[in-house]
């Protein structure tokens, strides 16, 4: 397919079953299929990780949840990884799961109101798993460092019995 | 500390369980009505393996002494998941730590009855208490 310049939700839903709360990239403004891939997310001060911050909190209750910054980056890294099934507006019918990662530095915190741009890099690929790395940037300023991302892709049907009999509930979007 | 009031996805809290020599236990709920869950994923509850870091990072943050230096999360040296957390159980966190650097490194593994969910190590720096 013809990919737009802008990539919106409508696509990005098309390849992450990730839904609200936990949709966490808003747009797709660069890409290289296969290669690199830049993601836009700005932080709303509405999100439910605010809900438990009191009034009398000063400034330092604001700082968007670090492992939320991860999981809006690896979504953008999600993406990045459905070209090898086709891209955006293809559907596919794996499950991205957590494999490890390491060596990520945090630098300031980023505050409600900031656009937080995720940039992504394919390091290598399997058929079953994929190596990231890349960061995270606010204006010039870099906020988070990700050296190795490594996500495994799962058919919904290898997870553990316990999670498999849930699938059940779920609208498949399986083939075969 | 400076934990309590900040922004952080958990729905339910960490408690100390157990302080030993050099080591500390903690336990979160994993509630079914975490409304995390309707996202991740529809029809299919996955515990997000980001927040079993921040189970991690919360349950560093609950161990460190009143009295002791303010930290901060700097960083996650790893994080490997070994088994998917679903929704209704228990996490039990086991930490120590070790400093290094003037950083602290606090090493985490999870797990839930006796299924081992993921082994975290995450670095803390310390900062100046008036500034939070």
């Amino acid at each position: 397919m013809i990919a737009p310049a802008v990539i919106g939700p409508d696509l990005i839903k098309t390849v992450l079953r990730h839904r609200y709360p936990m949709l966490l990239i808003d747009r797709i403004v660069g890409h290289e299929p296969g290669r690199s891939i830049v993601a836009r997310r700005a932080v709303s001060v509405n999100e439910p990780w605010y809900r438990a911050v009191p009034d009398s909190a000063g400034p330092g209750g604001y700082g968007y949840p670090w492992p939320m910054l991860v999981e809006s980056w690896c979504h953008a890294a999600g993406v990045l990884g459905a070209w090898q099934r086709g891209g955006p507006g293809v559907p596919g019918d794996l499950m991205m799961m957590f494999g490890s990662m390491t060596g990520l530095r945090f630098g300031r915190q980023v505050l409600p109101g900031e656009v937080v741009e995720h940039r992504v890099r394919l390091v290598r690929a399997t058929s079953d798993a994929q190596i990231f790395e890349g960061e995270s940037m606010v204006d010039d300023e870099q906020v988070m460092t990700l050296g190795r991302i490594v996500m495994a892709m799962r058919p919904a049907e290898t997870l553990p019995a316990r999670a498999a009999a849930l699938t059940g509930n779920m609208p498949s979007r399986r083939s075969g | 500390m400076t934990a309590v009031g900040q922004a952080t996805p958990l729905a339910t809290p960490v408690l100390v369980t157990e302080r030993g020599a050099g080591y500390v236990v903690t336990t979160m709920w994993v509630d079914p009505a975490d409304p995390i869950f309707a996202g991740h994923y529809p029809g299919f509850p996955i515990y997000p393996g980001v927040c079993l870091v921040e189970c991690a990072h919360r349950s560093a943050l609950a161990a460190a002494e009143p009295d002791g230096p303010v930290i901060e999360l700097a960083g996650v040296d790893s994080a490997r998941f070994r088994n998917p957390m679903y929704p209704g159980g228990e996490v039990i966190t086991r930490l120590e730590f070790a400093e290094r650097d003037g950083e602290w490194i606090c090493s985490a593994s999870l797990r839930s009855d006796q299924v081992e969910l993921a082994v975290v190590k995450l670095r803390f720096r310390m900062i100046d208490p008036a500034r939070s």
